[in-house]
């Protein structure tokens, strides 16, 4: 605060108001203290990945916890970029997946949202409760008859095996029908009096509009689908079309007994990228979830 | 006969172009302004992979839930049993203890998942020093897989030297639960954990539900002389209502199918006391080899979580704040 | 309404046309694969010595397989051969189980188990290589009269091809430091004291595990009697087995179920005995292959072995340990000469490339090289291991290994065991009562699964 050269006469608002700038800022900080010791506790199992991911397999499990390791050894990591079967194949394997999933998922849900939402013919409700409904479903009923399907259609062991199922997503559909279905209606309709098609229409008023959605799903997108497990175990077995998950799994022995060191050093590095991708579109991220408008 | 013939005929003819011309159907190819099956192409691509993805093996697993297959046997080996194994099912009290833990697991753990994600959520919404990292430390537990997860909090937890335990002694209990050792608290383990990985997503999306509600219902809540709990149960909450709903059923329909969790931290146990119906169906399947039998839980599984999320849904309707 | 019926019966149309093209693909999905499982390959596409093969086994390739199928291909240019790596947990087993039997090109495949051979072998996805192996002098000795691996009805539908008997492995500068001698036909009593006074000496716990006289006092087929007819659990050796785990529980001489539940340790041990925690366990060779790897697992003290201890001093008893690692071909190859070449590879020169593994052949085990040893301890084998006393320790005839016979729901039993013995070992159940309801619910599966 500078010295003010015309000073007033303390009147009680202006001083109220600098009590409670203070007290506002007292409280910012206090709060951040609070949620961050909260956020120290969800962050303890990454802080101990961390560590455990670059100690020596022996010293893991050694009681009492050792935060910081000692010995502190890059092998893990090194064996894991840079040793036989590095990960840089899984990740580019991951990577494609990921990324042919988010966009063909868009393609597929952002359509069928607009259908929904914006749109109007008969059946529409029970259809889309029954799609709904689909998600009910437990993938393991599904696992078995969609392994024999994959081979009949010869689709087994390539990684469209792991794109295509991932494609109608009721989540990500019933998030963009709410989106659309919040969007007015006037704008469709002015352009279909002044005689556009429906896929202009589609095309360059709505679709516009989702745009920010778009990006919000492409994160959730990322996230479910980076960490896939089971299918890929099931699908894949050409290990040059492994992903990130089912690589971890070459630290596991035919007897049961895990690598956990190497184990743990990939899963941060796999880690790395969703962070990053959250980080940086976080704002973008929020901003859009809540023009979800879900009403 | 198309429907103006059938009109016009009906009408008769001559007079009817002395009088107001009646509002004229429009051909039903232009209803809304757009033929009737623009709609359909629309969704030609969803309707086409849920169709190969989902109803195709649907239906073979419905079809394998009456009989008896072992897999291994090839489709030679499938034999129709009808109803027998839904009748065995019935008389199993293992799949009624997995149906209650399931019950337990995917009842009290979304109820407290949600209602910590948007504690955080709210919290989270305030002003306060690096928020946008704080948001993604919570998110955070969302992205890990199981094996590093699962690790840690069996550590976490561990009765004796777990960091949980330690603070619990250290505030005056004397015996701490002994968690993942015990039957009763095993499960229970599974649902705090649970808890862990979920809050943080439903906070996120709880803040953006937040940043979207009007500011002048706070403003009216305010001039009414509405307290800050007051405004939380008449603004804040029935304005997170629809956004909440979604996140139940979701997360419900979620946990009842969980399974790699369990199986990675506890295989069932100790004993039973962590055979949730998913893990029942995959002892029995991939343990037993007896697929049909697992199909057969499936569908129960299926048929059980459809009735649950009707009735969440009922339940909501018109507590909204917009409804 | 005219209208209004035709657009229901339209979309009514479009959900039937839905529901018949879902189910036509289902047919066309279930319809015949190639051919069918239980015949024999009709014709053989190549011979002995031409051939393309792929083999599925649950040993990571840098462990051995990929050395040995390029040296094989070394040996046999015309015969082409890939290796598919399958993670052996539940959902990779039965992967295995559905590529057979869907048809993917499979020709030679690993199982890591009696039930896995048994189910395989009957569903027919293998094929009986019982003539194959009554011909050859290798292998004669599977189909001899009293069998020493697993036969299904009879015939030899696999060839284990590691010996895997079970052993004591001990941390020797902790039993030097401490004075603690132990003989070589040391008996289950012996263990315990060993144990306790390697608790004395300093470990957290003495050992990881306990003996069992169960299966030791019995053989391979101790969880059945009446010819498999009924569970076995009320034999007096199995209550002994489970007051001895009590009673070592009890004074430290091993960990706790509780601990063991509580981190998690299943499929840990060897950390655990490389970093010092306790002193001795019961595996197989799987332990020297972690002892090997200074890089993951660096320690600084020397293992020795002994034999599995007796359950009563002077009389016979049996290793519980088993032939593993059945190698079968598939009943569909189109290449079962080539198939037949390779498996007689794997069993004999090729042997010494799975070492690096822990995996000793039954020629190696006969006939140790000096290549044998090399992989199988390692460049540091005398810092780390005491040769020697391996030597004494494995190659043995004396107590012979354990040959399982019966599968009737062995899956079923052996995880109501497990789940039985926890809850006994976490006090939750008191022995009888859980030997009780070990014996009633394994009949019941018994007689479910006949």
């Amino acid at each position: 605060m500078s010295t003010e050269i015309i000073e007033a006469p303390l009147v009680s608002p202006r001083a109220g108001y600098l009590r409670r700038k203070r007290r506002e800022r007292v409280v910012w900080w206090l709060t951040g203290l609070i949620m961050a010791m909260i956020a120290m506790l969800f962050l303890t199992p990454f802080l101990w990945m961390v560590s455990s991911s670059l100690k020596n397999n022996v010293d893991i499990f050694e009681i009492p916890l050792r935060w910081i390791p000692d010995p502190m050894v890059w092998s893990n990591y090194i064996s894991v970029w840079f040793g036989e079967r590095s990960m840089v194949r899984y990740f580019s394997n991951s990577t494609i997946v990921v990324i042919a999933t988010i966009i063909g998922q868009l393609v597929v849900v952002t359509l069928a949202g607009y259908a929904f939402g914006q749109l109007k013919f008969k059946g529409q409700h029970v259809l889309f409760l029954a799609f709904l409904a689909t998600s009910m479903v437990p993938g393991q009923l599904l696992l078995v008859p969609r392994f024999m399907f994959f081979r009949q259609i010869g689709l087994y062991d390539t990684l469209w095996a792991l794109i295509l199922p991932g494609l109608a997503s009721v989540f990500s559909t019933f998030l963009l029908r709410q989106h659309f279905a919040s969007a007015p209606r006037e704008l469709g309709e002015a352009a279909r009096i002044d005689g556009a098609s429906e896929w202009r229409i589609f095309f360059h008023i709505y679709l516009p509009l989702a745009r920010p959605m778009l990006a919000a799903l492409a994160i959730l997108i990322f996230d479910a689908t980076w960490n896939d497990y089971e299918s890929a175990l099931i699908m894949i077995t050409d290990e040059s079309k492994f992903t990130i998950p089912l690589g971890l799994t070459r630290f596991m022995s035919e007897d049961g007994t895990v690598s956990l060191g190497p184990a743990l050093a990939g899963s941060v590095s796999s880690l790395i990228p969703v962070l990053i991708v959250f980080l940086i579109f976080q704002r973008q991220f929020m901003h859009s979830m809540s023009r979800a408008g879900l009403r | 006969m198309t429907v103006t013939e059938a009109v016009t005929t009906q009408a008769g003819r001559a007079s009817r172009s002395a009088r107001l011309p009646t509002p004229r159907r429009k051909p039903r190819a232009l209803v809304n302004g757009y033929r009737w099956w623009i709609p359909w192409l629309f969704l030609t691509p969803t309707i086409v992979a849920v169709a190969v993805f989902l109803i195709v093996p649907l239906f073979a697993g419905l079809f394998i839930a009456f009989t008896d297959w072992n897999v291994v046997s090839g489709i030679e080996g499938i034999r129709w049993v009808g109803a027998a194994n839904f009748q065995e099912l019935i008389g199993d009290p293992k799949f009624w203890s997995s149906l209650g833990r399931t019950l337990f697991y995917a009842g009290v753990g979304t109820p407290l998942t949600v209602a910590v994600g948007v504690a955080l959520g709210i919290a989270l919404n305030r002003p306060m020093p690096a928020r946008g990292l704080l948001r993604a430390i919570f998110f955070l537990p969302s992205l890990v897989n199981t094996v590093a997860a699962g690790t840690v909090w069996l550590l976490l937890l561990h009765p004796t030297s777990g960091l949980v335990n330690d603070t619990l002694r250290a505030i005056g209990l004397s015996e701490p639960p002994k968690w993942f050792v015990s039957q009763e608290w095993a499960l229970p383990a599974i649902v705090l954990m649970s808890v862990w990985i979920g809050a943080g997503y439903v906070a996120v999306l709880v803040i953006a539900a937040l940043q979207d509600m009007p500011e002048e219902l706070y403003e009216a809540a305010t001039l009414d002389g509405a307290g800050a709990l007051r405004k939380f149960t008449t603004v804040t909450l029935p304005g997170l209502v629809p956004m909440l709903t979604f996140l139940l059923i979701t997360s419900f329909i979620g946990r009842s199918q969980s399974f790699g969790l369990i199986q990675f931290m506890t295989s069932g146990g100790p004993g039973e006391s962590t055979t949730v119906l998913s893990y029942y169906m995959y002892e029995v399947g991939f343990h037993s080899y007896r697929f049909g039998y697992a199909a057969a839980i499936g569908v129960m599984s299926m048929l059980g979580v459809l009735v649950m999320s009707v009735a969440l849904f009922r339940l909501q309707r018109g507590r909204g704040l917009y409804t | 309404m005219v209208s209004n019926n035709t657009r229901i019966s339209r979309r009514g149309l479009l959900i039937g046309g839905l529901g018949l093209a879902a189910t036509t693909t289902l047919l066309a999905a279930c319809g015949p694969t190639e051919g069918t499982g239980g015949k024999p390959a009709a014709t053989d596409k190549g011979t002995e010595d031409e051939g393309t093969l792929v083999v599925w086994g649950g040993v990571a390739p840098e462990m051995g397989p990929q050395a040995l199928i390029d040296a094989f291909m070394k040996k046999y240019p015309k015969i082409k051969v890939e290796y598919v790596r399958f993670v052996n947990n539940a959902e990779g087993i039965l992967k295995l189980d559905t590529a057979l039997q869907g048809g993917v090109p499979i020709d030679v495949f690993f199982s890591y188990g009696t039930v896995d051979v048994a189910r395989r072998s009957a569903a027919g996805l293998a094929l009986d290589l019982t003539k194959l192996a009554g011909k050859d002098d290798q292998f004669k000795s599977f189909v001899q009269k009293k069998p020493i691996s697993t036969l299904v009805d009879g015939k030899l539908f696999s060839i284990p091809t590691s010996m895997y008997p079970n052993y004591v492995a001990l941390n020797e500068d902790a039993l030097d430091k401490a004075g603690i001698d132990v003989p070589f036909d040391w008996t289950i009593d012996d263990y315990h004291k060993v144990a306790k006074a390697m608790k004395k000496a300093g470990f957290d716990v003495g050992a990881y595990n306990a003996p069992k006289p169960f299966p030791a006092t019995l053989g391979g087929d101790y969880l059945y009697k009446d010819g498999g007819k009924k569970s076995n659990f009320d034999h007096p050796s199995y209550e002994d087995e489970l007051d001895l785990v009590l009673a070592m529980e009890d004074d430290g001489s091993i960990f706790t179920q509780e601990r063991i539940t509580a981190e998690g340790i299943g499929g840990y041990a060897q950390n655990y005995f490389l970093n010092g925690t306790f002193g001795m366990m019961i595996d197989g060779n799987n332990v020297i292959r972690y002892a090997k790897n200074l890089n993951e697992y660096p320690h600084d003290f020397r293992v020795t072995f002994r034999p599995y201890p007796a359950p009563r001093a002077g009389q016979p008893y049996f290793n519980p340990g088993v032939r593993g690692d059945d190698v079968q071909i598939s009943a569909k190859t189109q290449y079962p000469g080539a198939a037949w070449t390779f498996v007689k590879f794997w069993m004999g020169e090729g042997a010494d490339h799975m070492t690096t593994a822990g995996k000793v052949s039954p020629d190696q085990f006969a006939n140790p090289s000096e290549k044998m040893y090399e992989n199988l301890f390692g460049p540091d084998r005398d810092k780390l291991f005491d040769v020697d006393a391996f030597d004494k320790t494995f190659f043995t005839d004396e107590p012979p290994m354990s040959v399982r016979a019966i599968t009737t729901a062995y899956t079923e039993i052996s995880t109501l065991k497990s789940q039985i013995e926890g809850e006994v070992r976490l006090r939750t159940k008191s022995v009888s009562d859980g030997i009780a309801e070990l014996i009633q619910k394994s009949d019941e599966a018994i007689a479910k699964a006949s």
